[in-house]
């Protein structure tokens, strides 16, 4: 068994051969993975918010500016550019009603949106997705075979 | 007026904000305690700046399952108020209040959750009320909103929140201590970076 590494919010990381990436708890918040299954490379982004604030330096946090970065990051690693595919999870609405005039209004739709927008961009396929609704999530990610653990409470578990 | 972020926040602002909880928090529990007819107490406030990426760090269980009643705040203050309230304390407020064991929070139906929702309306009323005398401001609340599910998802609302004006979360929370137990279950009041800004110059005023 290899490490699992976890990625905190606004944060990325990637991870390679046995190794696994987990991220904890995501309710609007969008888990992005990225995978290289012929090198075993694989890749994971939290993000908060769909795009940057002007001046705000914190590029991990957002779903225009974060999906770039994973992507060098990956390459550095050495991942093969060409072979990248995403599975994406997240984006809930936890509090449907609560928000329906503020800034925070549709924001788990808003960050789904925005990851789309972004891996469209960059052309890469997202092939699995757990995404919108109303439940948190928890994901784990295997650069061993590129899958994708998601869980729910009430204890509920499936792998896309 | 000067405006604060949440990372300019200095030992004073803390102290102020740690001030603003623990009087809003008295004030919420005394009329919980009136409610159950039985004492209800608060730890000692705990409220610090954290770093965005950080926070799952500092909170215990973010998987774990818990009722997060959330209401807007509108007027003076800008923002909403977030009640986590963990299980077992969930289930003893049911027990209590409608004499019905509930094994799990999975179990609560239509009815348990509007008790609940009872529950925090009345601890948030009073919390912003006793803010208003403190201030002068005038503060209203929304109607309650419920979910449950895990806390870490829970709170990702008023970390986007926070996550719009910067890089730092201000976490407030107090524990409920009842009469023989301890409940792990707490209050996140999180204004917008105005309202913030606000709340501290009046607090800061009054202290000052």
């Amino acid at each position: 068994m290899g490490n699992v590494v976890t990625v905190g919010i606004s944060d990325l990381k990637v991870v390679s051969g046995s190794d696994s990436l987990i991220t904890y708890a995501l309710g609007s918040c969008v888990g992005i993975c990225l995978y290289d299954s012929e090198n075993k490379i694989a890749g994971m982004s939290h993000i908060l918010l769909p795009a940057r604030s002007p001046n705000d330096e914190n590029l991990m946090k957002y779903a225009d500016t974060a999906i770039p970065i994973l992507i060098k990051e990956m390459v550095s690693a050495h991942a093969n550019r060409e072979n990248l595919v995403a599975k994406i999870a997240g984006g809930a609405s936890m509090f449907a009603l609560a928000f329906s005039s503020s800034s925070l209004s549709q924001i788990g739709t808003r960050n789904v949106e925005a990851v789309k927008a972004a891996l469209s961009r960059e052309k890469i396929p997202i092939i699995a997705e757990a995404t919108g609704g109303n439940q948190g999530r928890t994901i784990q990610f295997s650069a061993e075979n590129g899958s994708l653990l998601v869980r729910t409470v009430p204890k509920s578990e499936m792998t896309i | 007026m000067e405006q604060l972020g949440i990372g300019d926040l200095s030992d004073f602002h803390l102290d102020m904000l740690r001030e603003i909880e623990n009087i809003g928090m008295g004030n919420a529990t005394t009329s919980l305690s009136d409610m159950l007819g039985q004492k209800i107490d608060v730890s000692v406030p705990n409220v610090d700046v954290i770093d965005i990426s950080e926070v799952y760090n500092r909170i215990d269980g973010s998987e774990n399952m818990v009722v997060g009643i959330i209401f807007n705040m509108t007027g003076d203050i800008e923002g909403n108020m977030l009640f986590i309230l963990e299980e077992q304390f969930a289930l003893d407020m049911i027990k209590r209040l409608m004499g019905v064991d509930v094994a799990s929070l999975a179990e609560l139906n239509e009815n348990d959750c509007s008790v609940l929702q009872e529950v925090a309306n009345i601890m948030a009323g009073s919390f912003l009320r006793s803010l208003s005398e403190l201030t002068g401001f005038t503060i209203s609340l929304s109607v309650p909103f419920i979910c449950i599910d895990m806390l870490g998802a829970i709170m990702n609302i008023p970390i986007s929140q926070f996550g719009m004006i910067g890089n730092k979360v201000l976490l407030m929370q107090e524990n409920i201590l009842g009469d023989h137990c301890y409940y792990n279950s707490f209050l996140l009041l999180a204004p917008t970076v105005e309202s913030l800004s606000k709340l501290l110059n009046k607090v800061g005023s009054i202290y000052g």
